[in-house]
């Protein structure tokens, strides 16, 4: 296969959070119709580099282009619209709003959709069944894992052609991020690109085609998983595993 | 007595219908924008006096409400873009500026228009009595003024319920953030709450000119039990403002009229017991 331009290129970024130097130069490219999975103990920036380059923390140097396209300095709105889909860390669903409320606001009049979109509640619903059964219930009664579900969902409403996804597996039980593990799976082989900030290591493992490592605020480690499984002492000191 | 009951029931439904027209546009851009706006007293007072020139030109009374809503409009995108803006959300400073936008707004309305009470003229279509059931009689305007708070309200309700926009709006006070990554442009979305606010501050200070009349102070006396209904009913919620207005519409007239020399206690001390019991009021959410 010809190689292809990457779909999202980070390049050296450095991040403050307040008086904090958190991301002190940070690269990275992920390629089209791959699962690039950011790995690393907490605290180490993984959250910040996903609101970097979203523009929610926007970088003080370096820069992150998407299709080529340079987003220094544009607002998170417009970056949204490109279209990136995400999910953050801690699902963060609209408590007050309804389970289709939830869904369809990233195609509403002030979302800017400009093209028909790929994705639609009915294969929403079709992917997460449980979902269509509390269509009208209010997001805020949902369980854990049926929030993580909605959030995914409502990442893919706003049709991306990438997905940023933020520890979605994080606090849930077994078999809801297998569950999980299996949409990733699917939304893969559906050629769509992944961002994956996890810590789960056997996770990230499974599903990415590129892991790196972040420590200190800088990536210390990239690679496939199968040299990553190999190299014992990058996971040793980085991980822990 | 049950001709007065019914009386005084009237008169606090009335107050609570503009009551609810001011209330509701300052719970909503907190709710969303987290901004505190003490200027709302203001807004009422200016867009009182505005529609009042404008009815007075015109004859029309409603051209009267439409000017004073919009010509607030216009004042308040001016306040909040070159002043509310640099205070970048740090509430002490909002209220510490609304405040001070507060005076200026008050001291030029009495350098326009003086210190006796002026009332803005009710148009010929809302005068008179009305006969409810019971042989009630009770001031056409007043009983219009209550129909209207409650097409209002059902309105804002629906819109804020029922519309795609209205469950932007609640998904920006949720989780503003969110709201934007999904790629709402919320700046876009807060000018246009904040439009919708100063247009019903203004328009409720024509209302109620017409029946409270406008003097100077008039600005603290309904900012106050504006700010009453808001703390009551909850920051940032639409049924919180039907319900606080209610409450305070109705503890107004009948304390007014049962002990109306503990009326400002009937007013307070409720609410003292019910942030004791519920500090986010009936409807607000814990932060």
């Amino acid at each position: 296969m010809a190689p292809r331009d990457p779909i999202l290129v980070v390049d050296d970024i450095h991040t403050y959070y307040g008086d904090s130097y958190v991301l002190q130069g940070i690269s990275l490219a992920v390629q089209p119709e791959q699962v690039f999975a950011v790995l690393g103990r907490n605290g180490m920036g993984k959250t910040t580099l996903i609101r970097s380059i979203l523009s929610l923390t926007p970088p003080a140097r370096g820069t992150v282009r998407y299709q080529g396209r340079d987003l220094t300095g544009m607002p998170a709105y417009r970056i949204a619209r490109l279209p990136i889909g995400l999910v953050p860390q801690g699902r963060r669903v609209f408590g007050s709003l309804t389970v289709r409320e939830n869904l369809t606001l990233p195609q509403s009049a002030l979302s800017g959709v400009t093209r028909k979109p790929r994705w639609t509640l009915e294969r929403v619903y079709e992917l997460f069944p449980g979902l269509s059964e509390r269509a009208r219930q209010m997001a805020g009664s949902l369980s854990g894992g049926e929030q993580s579900m909605l959030s995914i969902s409502r990442a893919l409403m706003r049709d991306p052609d990438l997905l940023v996804m933020d520890e979605p597996t994080e606090g849930l039980a077994p078999v809801i991020v297998r569950e999980i593990e299996a949409i990733i799976k699917r939304l893969r082989a559906e050629g769509l690109p992944v961002l994956l900030v996890e810590q789960n290591y056997r996770l990230a493992m499974a599903l990415a085609d590129e892991v790196a490592i972040l420590a200190g605020g800088k990536t210390v480690w990239t690679g496939t998983p199968a040299a990553l499984q190999a190299d014992d002492s990058a996971r040793a000191r980085w991980l822990g595993v | 007595m049950t001709h007065s009951i019914a009386l005084q029931f009237l008169n606090g439904l009335s107050l609570a219908a503009l009551l609810f027209l001011l209330a509701s546009g300052f719970t909503l851009t907190f709710g969303l924008a987290r901004v505190v706006n003490m200027a709302h007293g203001a807004y009422y007072l200016i867009g009182g006096y505005l529609g009042l020139q404008v009815v007075v030109w015109t004859g029309s009374f409603s051209l009267g409400v439409v000017a004073g809503g919009l010509s607030v409009v216009a004042i308040n995108f001016a306040v909040d873009r070159t002043l509310i803006t640099r205070t970048k959300g740090d509430p002490l400073l909002q209220v510490l500026l609304t405040i001070g936008i507060t005076y200026v707004i008050a001291e030029t309305a009495l350098l326009i228009w003086g210190g006796d009470p002026m009332r803005v003229p009710q148009p010929d279509w809302a005068r008179g009595p009305v006969v409810l059931p019971g042989d009630v009689f009770y001031p056409r305007y007043r009983f219009l003024l209550i129909v209207l708070g409650l097409a209002v309200a059902a309105l804002l309700w629906a819109l804020y319920r029922l519309t795609p926009m209205g469950a932007i709006v609640r998904a920006g006070v949720d989780d503003r953030e969110m709201t934007e990554a999904l790629g709402v442009n919320i700046t876009l979305l807060f000018t246009l709450v904040f439009a919708l606010a100063a247009f019903l501050a203004g328009a409720s200070g024509v209302l109620g000119g017409a029946f409270l009349t406008l003097y100077p102070h008039a600005e603290w006396d309904i900012l106050i039990l504006a700010l009453v209904v808001v703390i009551i009913g909850g920051l940032g919620s639409i049924e919180g403002a039907m319900a606080g207005s209610l409450f305070v519409g109705l503890i107004d007239s009948f304390g007014r009229w049962l002990l109306p020399e503990a009326a400002g206690f009937m007013l307070f001390g409720p609410m003292a017991v019910l942030l004791l019991l519920r500090p986010q009021g009936l409807f607000g959410r814990a932060h």
